[in-house]
């Protein structure tokens, strides 16, 4: 609106002076002023359509204006609860929204401000606390479980992702793909990259671990990684070259063409063959935040396999509800959030494919990396 | 830090209908949060409070019905302890009506929220808490369409357009809610629960009429049966421009009497530069289904205007959601908002000189602007929307809609779809006249104790 000078002369070239006048006393003052939570509040909530937290809850308070509304609010001094941390890293409402807002990201300074002033709710502080035990006792499982896994050195640090390790089959497809690639990794214990501080708030403490991880880090060539979530959070707040193992794989698919693969060999049967069609379900973080929409399709093509696409799709996706800390905050709301999802894929196919570790196990669905691991 | 205009009356009951709500099993919320949310509709002058840290008004409790019969549990015990209960749907209508002036608990219908497609009878049943958005795009993956498209599709509900007697943007070929609905699950101010079954036709007054446009004061609308088509196929677009409303008018009116496009704009000079860049009034036309080629060639041929192609009308349906204007205007402190009044071919011209001439004489107005939006046979939708800035802003605006309202009395309906609410419901005994009272007998007949909705329409105590 501001962009057309001509339109702003005309429109405003009838009204009076003394409404001019007004105009420079009142309105000139605050030009500037207003930042993108208040925007949001000011939005009719026009992207409530799109919004999985508002989709479960059915309820305003965890609409994207609102939470925006409540955050100015809380910025004044009122006590809003949880309902700022009820968010998930979806960026649904930014991928829908005219000015690009994204009402979680816009959400963190706020949860940042109240977790500073020690004054977050139990729901969070429970939260970080469960996270941080569940990341001890993954190591501990995947030992026991998948012990033939050492660590070992090499130019590219594949790091699966904390959550990676709840489904360690993927860490499993992935390091028999990497290897099948001749890729000269290497795979260390049970790390996290950090993210859920930073969504949780605690900022301070994101910071810190971003200092100590980035010494790791910083001895490899680039990281790649199962997990969405690590890959942008590494780009974008480590400053770090990351890429996700989809990219990988599919600059290097023409190793795993169907053709080239099936063999006499009984012991591995044309896996292919079984997997003749399928839907993909796009990870809200891969498709929107790091536009990896067609490598996964180009992957499937080149398998052979149909893709039967579900009517949310690409960046248009449905989140699976288990991504950042909503399920940490709400586990039903997030289970609501994913049996919908799974309930619009199953319409498409019985076989779901995906590509991060987190929408797997909230889908029960299928890795692409377990599937390749199949044919090779 | 936290400001409220007008306060609860009935805090002092409310722990006791918690208390009673919960023991039926209805889920209840007195937490702030909840509060905060169910606050305010989206009429543009709680927009400027808000960064003030101010709100109109706060419900006491929030309760959060997830059937029919919920609701009616709910309304049977806010009828025992006669306290107000405030129907909100998506929070976006613009004319005060949800805002819960007298406090009490607001019901939030967003957990209505079942859709069931029904391919064979061309029907969809939705839940009064689906968001119109929502809606479309699930029968978008399926092939069909609602083709209702208000502006605020994306933030409004099913429950919400019935209650309004909302207008989308092909009104002009699919007609506005009011033919799009077919039938009607109604929780009456007593908790009576009564259902229609989606017939083409009904017997007597079709009991559809006596909650289309009710606002929520009459019942509660649980489910909507709702006629459904499949995405037509074909499409042209067509734009035009004209030296003058007039002419952009008259040409309008000679298509709407031939048939009836899915799409007809006209913007005056001010939106026609604003939005496309162009000297002039441009009309958007689309056309589309089975008769596209030919209406496209009427049009084509019986339209005098400068031939603009395509484009304007590609630019209008990229931006026909962006409303990101508003978030842009209030921080500055101005106020922005729009009116909408319907009228007849024969005064046309005079009702929009009028409206627009009575807005801008308003010290304070920094704009007026026009489009045509939504056209019949007999006439058509003016939608006026102004800014403004002031000292005292509330001043301003209701100077604006009160020299608005009395300028399109008597040659035009004061409202097309956005409806009365608190803003408009001094205004309506004179639209109305005769009819006026019967409504309001209506409301003491149907809700004796006053409790649905107090403060709006037909009810002017306990207003903004
Ligand atoms: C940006 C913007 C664009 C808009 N564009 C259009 C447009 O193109 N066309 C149009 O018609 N309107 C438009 N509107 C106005 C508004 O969106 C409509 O009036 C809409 O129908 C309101 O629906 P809602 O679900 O948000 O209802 P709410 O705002 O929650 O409620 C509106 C009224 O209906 C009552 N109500 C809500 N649900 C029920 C129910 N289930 N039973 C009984 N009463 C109920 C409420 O008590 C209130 O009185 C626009 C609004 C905005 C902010
Ligand atoms: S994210 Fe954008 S579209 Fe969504 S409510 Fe905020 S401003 Fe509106
Ligand atoms: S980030 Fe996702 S969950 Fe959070 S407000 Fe936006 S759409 Fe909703």
């Amino acid at each position: 609106m501001f962009s057309n000078i001509k339109w702003i002369l005309q429109a405003t070239s009838s009204s009076t002076l003394k409404t001019k006048l007004s105009l420079i006393k009142e309105a000139l003052p605050k030009v500037g002023k207003g930042d993108d939570i208040v925007r949001c509040m000011l939005c009719p909530n026009m992207c409530l359509h799109v919004c999985p937290v508002f989709d479960a809850e059915r309820r305003l308070t965890v609409s994207p204006s609102v939470k925006s509304r409540l955050a100015y609010f809380s910025s004044g001094g009122e006590d809003v609860g949880d309902a700022l941390w009820r968010c998930l890293p979806c960026n649904a409402c930014k991928q829908a929204c005219p000015t690009d807002i994204s009402v979680n990201e816009n959400l963190i300074d706020e949860r940042n401000k109240i977790c500073e002033l020690d004054e977050e709710p139990e729901s969070v502080k429970l939260a970080f606390i469960t996270h941080e035990s569940m990341i001890r006792d993954l190591e501990k499982k995947f030992r026991e479980k998948f012990g033939e896994f050492e660590k070992r050195d090499g130019k590219l640090l594949y790091f699966p992702g904390c959550r990676t390790f709840e489904v360690a089959e993927v860490i499993r497809s992935t390091i028999k793909i990497l290897d099948f690639l001749e890729i000269d990794f290497a795979f260390r214990n049970v790390l996290c990259c950090g993210s859920y501080l930073k969504e949780l708030g605690y900022l301070r403490q994101f910071r810190e671990h971003i200092r100590n991880l980035k010494d790791i880090l910083g001895s490899y060539e680039g990281v790649v990684s199962n997990c969405p979530h690590c890959v942008k959070v590494f780009l974008k707040d480590y400053g770090i070259k990351a890429i996700h193992i989809s990219q990988l794989i599919a600059g290097k698919i023409d190793r795993f063409k169907v053709t080239e693969l099936s063999s006499d060999d009984p012991d591995k049967p044309d896996k292919a063959d079984k997997l003749s069609s399928a839907t993909y379900h796009d990870p809200c973080i891969l498709s929107r935040d790091l536009g990896i929409v067609e490598e996964p399709r180009k992957i499937l093509s080149e398998l052979g396999i149909k893709l039967k696409e579900v009517g949310y799709n690409k960046k248009n996706t449905y989140c699976c509800g288990f991504g950042g800390i909503y399920p940490y905050i709400d586990t039903s709301m997030a289970s609501k959030i994913s049996e919908e999802r799974r309930k619009q894929l199953i319409e498409a196919s019985q076989t779901i494919l995906t590509f991060c570790p987190i929408c797997k196990k909230a889908l029960d669905a299928k890795d692409i990396t377990e599937v390749l691991a199949e044919l090779v | 830090m936290l400001k409220i205009i007008r306060r609860s009356r009935y805090s002092e009951k409310i722990d006791e209908v918690v208390k009673e709500l919960k023991r039926v099993g209805i889920k209840v919320s007195t937490h702030l949060a909840d509060r905060i949310a169910y606050s305010k509709d989206f009429n543009p002058l709680h927009l400027n409070r808000l960064l003030d840290y101010t709100l109109p008004a706060l419900p006491d409790a929030v309760a959060f019905p997830e059937n029919a019969e919920n609701v009616s549990s709910i309304m049977q015990i806010a009828n025992s302890y006669s306290i107000p209960v405030y129907v909100f749907g998506g929070a976006s209508g613009v004319i005060d009506g949800a805002t819960p002036y007298c406090g009490g608990i607001a019901l939030s219908m967003l957990s209505l929220g079942k859709i069931k497609i029904d391919a064979e009878r061309l029907l969809v049943k939705a839940g009064a808490g689906v968001v119109g958005g929502r809606l479309e795009e699930v029968l978008n993956h399926k092939g069909f369409t609602l083709r209702h498209s208000p502006q605020s599709l994306y933030c409004s509900t099913v429950g919400g357009w019935v209650a309004t007697k909302a207008s989308g943007q092909f009104s002009t070929k699919y007609g506005n809610i009011e033919d799009i609905l077919v039938s009607l699950k109604v929780v009456m101010p007593d908790g009576e629960i009564i259902e229609a079954e989606p017939l083409p036709r009904r017997a007597f007054i079709d009991p559809n009429d006596l909650f289309i446009g009710s606002e929520g004061i009459f019942g509660i609308i649980c489910e909507a049966t709702l006629k459904i088509r499949k995405i037509p196929k074909k499409n042209h677009k067509i734009a035009f421009r004209f030296d003058s409303m007039d002419d952009a008018v008259e040409n309008a009116r000679k298509i709407v009497q031939t048939f009836k496009p899915a799409l007809l704009r006209i913007f005056d000079r001010l939106e026609s530069l604003k939005n496309f860049n162009v000297n002039g009034v441009v009309m958007i036309v689309m056309v589309e289904g089975e008769m596209a080629d030919q209406e496209r060639d009427f049009v084509l041929k019986k339209v005098e205007g400068e031939f603009l192609g395509e484009k304007p009308v590609d630019d209008w349906l990229e931006e026909r959601f962006n409303v990101s204007d508003i978030s842009k205007f209030v921080p500055l402190g101005i106020i922005f908002d729009t009116i909408e009044v319907s009228c007849s071919w024969k005064n046309a011209m005079e009702v929009y000189r009028k409206i627009l001439k009575a807005i801008r004489d308003v010290d304070g107005t920094l704009l007026a602007s026009c489009h045509a939006s939504h056209f019949y046979e007999e006439g058509l939708c003016f939608y006026f929307t102004f800014a403004g800035v002031a000292k005292n802003l509330e001043e301003y605006y209701r100077e604006v809609w009160k020299k608005a309202m009395e300028a399109a009395l008597g040659t035009a309906s004061i409202s097309h779809h956005h409806g009365i609410g608190a803003l408009r419901a001094k205004w309506l005994p004179k639209e109305l006249e005769g009819y006026y009272l019967i409504f309001r007998d209506l409301k003491t007949l149907f809700d004796r104790r006053n409790i649905l909705n107090p403060g709006k329409v037909v009810d002017m105590d306990c207003t903004g």
